[in-house]
């Protein structure tokens, strides 16, 4: 007995390539996406702890007082790195008639040696230390819990929140790719069990049908590499092709891009400020800067798209369909758009993929096109989707969906809309259609 | 892989520009009256069997590769190729096929000006230590012995033409000097392009 | 050297066959004096043509070489078949064409190698043209 698809951890060969089960596939996505999260939890964690709270807490949880500097050191560390220490006297402010407390404070909250460059130079740390004189008063903020703490300096480190950004950006993409693959894991198999057609053997799993079809029709695409599921309106609903990753994949580039981008703004502003502008920095740092913004600019126009257009859902009523056959498809359209037309059609292309001297080309051929389903002028409103149906007449006379490795014949629902004052939008939906009885096929 | 013999004639149903007639070892490369594939292996011979095919796109030099290999292994020769492809900068996908390379082995690079400057290299000093032959092909000279420069006339081009087509075709010489011109004098897309024009005017 | 007399047909004249139907024939070799076949590949397969680089895929194959313990006689006719899948099914399309054939390599002696083939058309999908846009 069968109750779930097994995990395949082993590629299946289909001619000269290794293809890989959609489990193993979401399997190293899983491992993947949580290797990225990790990559960001850690420095998130370490930025946190070393640097943001601290510092956030000096300026909302120390108590402010005023400090007389006694004496000053400089402490010599290993290979020539020296940082300063002032020992002040000062009064709790919750205590004021008590005897004053005496504590040596490295300055800042966060040491100045822990900032690297130039904070360790000696020169550096005399300039720092030529600022508090003996017998001088200053301002300075200790903290309640632990009175003997004491800095002078009451200061964000900017570069470290911005060095935010990037772990931010690992954990969305590993967070964002572990929560599909929960989301996604097994659940296929469960819901095809509760559609299964009358008369067939409940715990058969689909793919037990599937894998008979892929024996039957050689070099016929495997539906379920396509990634369909269940529909709610009809039985199957058809995956958008894979330019619908691009919005998913622009944004984790633009954010990663950018986030490195910042990083070294940061360092290059301080830098600046510091009057040792770093110029070899610079000249890579506007470039770099163009780029990010061009793929900001690039994803602010998908999610335009996206976000302003809304999913667009594809489903029929059988899936693989075959030559000759008859089936029913029904569209959903949301968004809050005005569109001026709406059309569905059923397109089938020849792609070739060919050597040009060294590199690869690949050239694609519509040989068949039929419209389902056309509508002009029309308004959809957020909260209540356009849908319509249609007949889907496949043709009899007409080559059947093929795959090898350089040539492949594909046929896909085509959903393309004219929006105003809109870019206009058009998705694929790729399906898969075997051979029929006209063509001689042998269903 | 069109096997010996073959040509688009035998097959009437069969666009004559396909790529399994048209690619590297399906024609024949087209020699000037004074130069022939043996010529060339005695050349490469005398500079230690290195050497260097150069030329613009599209002008057969992944062709004349194809058109030495038998020479090659008719002089004792095991060739080893390499074609590198979409912008790969190194070797390291050939790591398997260039580990046979021995004194009786050439190595052959189809495309080594994508390699890096540093790949070069390491590909250079592997060759001397194992004592190996070297042809690579690139758009201008690297450095190694000239071997041979590609170039496409209209004669080389009608030739190949004559020899693609059957008798009676729907595509002509006034076809091929037009791609030629339309594609910068680049043989190999002209020959693509008149793929399509010959679909196209065997559809009507 | 002359080279042999390859004959190599089909049982059924019909060049349209339909998947699932059986496909048979058979081959002989008339050989020349002085020269000796070695062995013999019979194979069905498709293979596309057209604007890609070519894919190809062997459905049926049978190889048959001469040992030590019996000599064959290539010259008594020898019969192959097999049942066609359901596909691909021939195809001319306009950047693909899929083609079905019968394939008989004679390897003789001296590294020499003959090839005859036989076409024939799985299925009966029309002739395909680019849509224009």
């Amino acid at each position: 007995m069968q109750l779930a698809r097994p995990i395949r951890f082993y590629g299946k060969k289909r001619g000269d390539r290794r293809t890989g089960s959609n489990q193993q596939g979401r399997f190293w996505l899983g491992l993947l996406s949580a290797a990225c999260l990790l990559a960001g939890i850690i420095p998130l964690v370490y930025i946190l702890v070393v640097f943001a709270i601290p510092e956030w807490r000096v300026h909302h949880r120390f108590v402010h007082t005023k400090a007389r500097v006694l004496d000053s050191r400089i402490v010599e560390w290993t290979n020539d790195r020296f940082s300063p220490e002032i020992q002040l006297e000062y009064h709790l402010a919750s205590r004021p008639d008590d005897a004053p407390l005496t504590a040596w404070s490295e300055y800042e909250i966060i040491p100045v040696h822990s900032r690297g460059g130039q904070h360790w130079e000696r020169a550096y740390v005399e300039e720092l230390l030529s600022e508090f004189p003996t017998g001088s008063e200053h301002d300075s903020w200790y903290d309640p819990r632990r009175p003997e703490r004491i800095v002078l300096k009451q200061a964000y480190t900017w570069s470290a929140w911005l060095m935010l950004l990037l772990p931010v950006a690992f954990i969305t993409i590993g967070g964002g790719g572990l929560i599909l693959v929960l989301l996604t894991w097994g659940k296929s198999t469960e819901r095809l069990s509760a559609q299964r057609p009358p008369g067939m053997d409940i715990l058969q799993p689909k793919s037990q049908a599937r894998g008979n079809l892929l024996a039957q029709f050689p070099f016929v695409p495997n539906p379920d590499e396509l990634g369909d599921s269940p529909g709610t309106l009809l039985t199957h609903r058809l995956p958008p092709a894979k330019a619908e990753w691009r919005l998913f994949a622009a944004a984790a580039f633009c954010l990663f891009w950018n986030s490195l981008v910042a990083f070294f703004v940061t360092i290059l502003i301080q830098d600046f400020r510091e009057g040792e502008p770093d110029w070899w920095m610079l000249a890579f740092v506007i470039p770099s800067l163009s780029v990010g913004l061009a793929a900001l600019a690039y994803v602010g126009r998908l999610v335009l798209i996206a976000g302003g257009v809304g999913p667009t859902i594809v489903e029929v009523s059988d899936h693989p369909l075959a030559l000759g056959g008859e089936y029913e498809l029904a569209l959903s359209q949301t968004g809050r758009l005005h569109i001026e037309s709406l059309d569905v059609r059923l397109v089938c292309e020849e792609v070739a993929t060919f050597q040009q001297g060294t590199n690869s080309r690949t050239t694609v051929r519509r040989v068949y096109e039929q419209l389902l389903i056309s509508e002009q002028s029309f308004e959809i409103h957020h909260g209540l989707p356009f849908e319509a149906r249609a007949r889907l007449q496949v043709p009899a006379a007409a080559m059947h969906s093929f795959q090898a490795i350089h040539n492949r014949v594909e046929w896909k629902i085509i959903v393309r809309g004219a929006i105003q004052r809109w870019p206009d939008f058009e998705r694929g939906f790729p399906l898969v259609i075997c051979p029929g009885a006209a063509t001689g096929g042998n269903l | 892989m069109a096997s010996a013999g073959e040509s688009p004639t035998n097959s009437p149903q069969s666009n004559p520009f396909s790529t399994r007639f048209i690619q590297p070892g399906a024609i024949s490369y087209l020699f000037p009256a004074n130069v022939n594939a043996a010529q060339l292996v005695e050349r490469l011979a005398k500079n230690g069997w290195w050497g260097e095919i150069t030329g613009p796109h599209g002008s057969g030099k992944s062709t004349l590769l194809a058109s030495l290999v038998p020479q090659l292994i008719l002089a004792r020769k095991q060739p080893l190729q390499v074609t590198l492809h979409n912008g790969e900068r190194s070797l390291a996908q050939h790591g398997e096929t260039l580990a046979r390379a021995d004194a009786r082995t050439i190595v052959i690079v189809d495309g080594y000006e994508q390699l890096w400057s540093w790949n070069r290299w390491r590909l250079r000093r592997f060759c001397r230590r194992r004592q190996a032959g070297l042809i690579v092909t690139s758009h201008a000279s690297t450095g190694l012995p000239p071997l041979y420069a590609c170039a496409v006339d209209r004669q080389t081009a009608a030739e190949i033409l004559k020899r693609l087509l059957p008798a009676e075709s729907p595509v002509g010489q006034a076809d091929l000097d037009h791609a030629l011109a339309a594609n910068g004098q680049n043989l190999r897309d002209a020959l693509f392009e008149l793929y399509d024009l010959y679909e196209q005017r065997q559809a009507k | 050297m002359i080279a042999p007399a390859i004959t190599l047909t089909l049982h059924e004249s019909r060049r349209v066959y339909r998947p699932g139907e059986k496909l048979s024939g058979q081959y002989y070799i008339e050989a020349v004096e002085g020269t000796e076949t070695v062995a013999v590949e019979i194979s069905v397969l498709w293979h596309t043509e057209g604007k890609g680089d070519e894919d190809i895929a062997v459905h049926f194959f049978d190889r048959v070489s001469q040992d030590e313990r019996a000599v064959l006689d290539f010259r008594q006719p020898r019969v192959f078949s097999t049942v066609l899948p359901n596909s691909p099914l021939s195809y001319e399309g306009v950047l693909i064409k899929i083609r079905w054939c019968v394939r008989l390599r004679v390897f003789l002696s001296r590294g020499k190698q003959i090839v005859e083939e036989r076409s024939f058309q799985l299925g009966e999908v029309p002739p395909a043209r680019a849509v224009l846009p």
